[in-house]
């Protein structure tokens, strides 16, 4: 709880001179005709006594307040509303393409550029909301934790900038992703934001395992999918494509099975975005419990503070003494 | 002339009383400061498991210590300076998040640091300069380029053929940085990890050559790593970076507070300290015995 520090420790080496106006008690001369003629005055010798102790204090404040101390970091538990949302990135080289005709003319740029671009707009409007960030190619790299720090997210988000390399291996992505959740003490609403342009074969196996983990952890998924010009749709009419030929279908379908909630954006319909950001931005609502890191605390003000009102008592007196010590 | 001793303990006490309330007034300045931004890209190919450091009495492999080293620049770079991450492996570059203030976002900073492993690799090979000057290429991207540090073993696989070396195509120096040395110089075999981290064997020389050449082996004996420091110097005079062997760990950060290196910023500063200084001085003067009174005769007593 009380986890005090200094910022310029090096300061209290001066505490010693503290001791200075007790140490100078008995060298005051004062030029008088006769002390035989004083009377003894006990008072006197106790408020002289005091005056020396609110000196003391007086320099051990100022000494004090110049090492600057400040109470450390503390984590709060805080209950708010708002919602964890781990960032599934897809930096696969089908990344650095061109929109589909359709949706070209909305969104400029490689498919990469606009999804730095919705995911700065997502986390501008996130709120509370803390954010992790997974990116996934022929494997998937943890970039930045769980946090409610949106600069930092926004850092991580920003640092895609280069050509994105190698094939879709997505259940490597959703297995780190999932693992974000494994610590029990998140609360709220538990949201897999995938984005990517295109699904990747997960084997039957692997189903079943994510499956399980997508069960336990209740953790929902959002896809905002950025389709290629000859990408697949997620929804097909007629009988099931060929296994290989479509992924996506197939990661639609898998999504579909699972029980907890599912959306999926399919970017070239008109409104598909601002549909996500606002369904994402819905979230917020939910309750949340979690702790907030509560930055360290200047407690220098406090000793100037205190300071300055011990040298307004002294002033008084320094103006009555006739000669001080 | 002769200020009476009151008169003058009272005013130094007052101006001492000012110069609290000016501290309370939070002074803080724009100051100059010297800092520094740095993105570390490390190396995570296989042969930096490599277990040729001894830290603490204990064998450490190469990107233990490229971590450490890591995570003490942190440490030892000032607040106000920035540090992004970022990871090399096969051919190619990739940064984990642009530079952030490393004081404020230490803990995230460490943590993403700590999860930086040879796990998070997406091949096995490695051509070390086409991975270097990705990185090169990616600082100068941003829109407040960093200096790169750029942590390697230069052990290449397989072996790069000189003559088909790519060509550097950028301006040596821009940005500056460092190519960071990690190993030893004594060939050691590299471990195969199981996914848990526990050495399940060693790799082969016919493994190294088949990873991804598809080249035959003429003999299958283990394959062994050694920092290769002139190939890095190389690379380094090239790209017109420094070249460093990493020994220790604290070296890094020791490295890292270059001069050259370092721009200045306009940080706001807490400058109480000065009038808190002040204060302290004034409330001892006024404290002190009048200076005229020292050379004055006894008291005289009757």
């Amino acid at each position: 709880m009380s986890d005090l520090g200094f910022s310029h420790p090096g300061w209290l080496w001066l505490l010693p001179l503290c001791l200075l106006p007790l140490w100078r008690w008995q060298r005051r001369t004062l030029d008088y005709p006769a002390l035989s003629l004083l009377p003894p005055d006990p008072l006197s010798r106790l408020l002289d006594a005091g005056i020396r102790v609110l000196v003391s204090l007086l320099l051990a404040a100022l000494i004090t307040a110049m090492a600057a101390p400040f109470r450390g970091e503390q984590r709060v538990e805080k209950t708010g509303t708002g919602a964890h949302v781990v960032i599934l990135l897809d930096r696969s080289s089908s990344m650095n393409d061109a929109f589909t005709r359709g949706a070209a003319s909305r969104y400029r740029g490689s498919k990469n550029e606009v999804a730095r671009a919705v995911l700065n707009r997502l986390v501008d409007e996130g709120g509370n909301d803390f954010y992790g960030l997974v990116s996934f190619s022929t494997s998937a790299l943890y970039m930045l934790p769980l946090t409610q720090a949106h600069e930092v997210i926004r850092a991580g988000i920003n640092s895609t900038l280069n050509r994105g390399r190698g094939s879709t291996a997505i259940e490597r992505g959703i297995t780190l992703a999932l693992s974000y959740f494994d610590e029990q003490h998140y609360s709220g609403s538990r949201v897999i934001l995938l984005v990517s342009d295109g699904g990747g074969m997960i084997t039957l196996q692997n189903q079943a395992r994510l499956r399980q983990q997508f069960d336990s952890l209740q953790v929902a998924i959002y896809w905002i999918y950025l389709k290629s010009t000859h990408g697949n749709r997620l929804v097909h009419e007629g009988p099931a494509p060929e296994r290989s030929g479509n992924p996506e279908y197939f990661l639609n379908r898998f999504f579909q099975s699972l029980e907890v909630p599912y959306h999926a954006y399919e970017i070239e319909e008109p409104g598909a975005l601002d549909a996500a950001i606002t369904d994402i931005g819905r979230l917020n609502h939910q309750p949340l419990r979690y702790q907030e890191i509560i930055p360290r605390r200047d407690l220098a003000g406090w000793c100037y503070g205190l300071a300055l009102v011990l040298g307004l008592l002294l002033l008084p007196v320094r103006w009555l003494e006739a000669e001080p010590w | 002339m002769r200020m009476p001793g009151r008169y003058r303990s009272s005013l130094l006490l007052l101006l001492a009383l000012l110069c609290m309330v000016l501290a309370l007034l939070r002074p803080f300045w724009p100051l100059e400061r010297k800092v520094w931004n740095y993105s570390f890209i490390l190396d995570i190919t296989q042969s930096m498991n490599t277990r040729d450091y001894r830290l603490n009495g204990t064998l450490t492999d190469r990107l233990t210590m490229a971590r450490q080293a890591v995570r003490s620049a942190l440490t030892q770079l000032p607040c106000g300076s920035r540090v992004g991450l970022g990871l090399y492996t096969a051919n190619n570059t990739y940064q984990l998040f642009q530079p952030l203030e490393v004081c404020r976002h230490y803990a995230i900073i460490a943590d993403v640091l700590t999860h930086i492993d040879w796990r998070m690799a997406w091949a096995n090979d490695s051509q070390i300069q086409y991975g270097l000057y990705a990185a090169l290429e990616l600082m100068n991207e941003s829109a407040d380029p960093p200096a790169l540090v750029f942590l390697t073993d230069g052990d290449q696989s397989p072996p790069a053929d000189p003559a088909r070396e790519p060509a550097f195509m950028g301006a040596p120096g821009q940005p500056g940085g460092f190519i960071i040395g990690t190993g030893n110089e004594i060939p050691t075999p590299v471990p195969h990890l199981a996914p848990d981290n526990s050495i399940s064997g060693y790799w082969t020389r016919e493994e190294a050559l088949n990873n991804s050449g598809g080249l035959n082996a003429v003999q299958s004996h283990l394959y062994l790593s050694r920092l290769d420091q002139a190939r890095l110097q190389r690379f380094a005079v090239i790209t017109g970076l420094s070249y460093r062997h990493l020994q220790q760990p604290e070296q890094l950060g020791r490295w890292l507070l270059a001069p050259e290196l370092a721009t200045t910023r306009t940080i706001s500063t807490d400058m109480r300290w000065l009038f808190g200084g002040l204060a302290l001085v004034l409330v001892l003067l006024s404290g002190w015995p009048s200076p005229q009174r020292s050379n004055r005769q006894p008291a005289h007593l009757h």
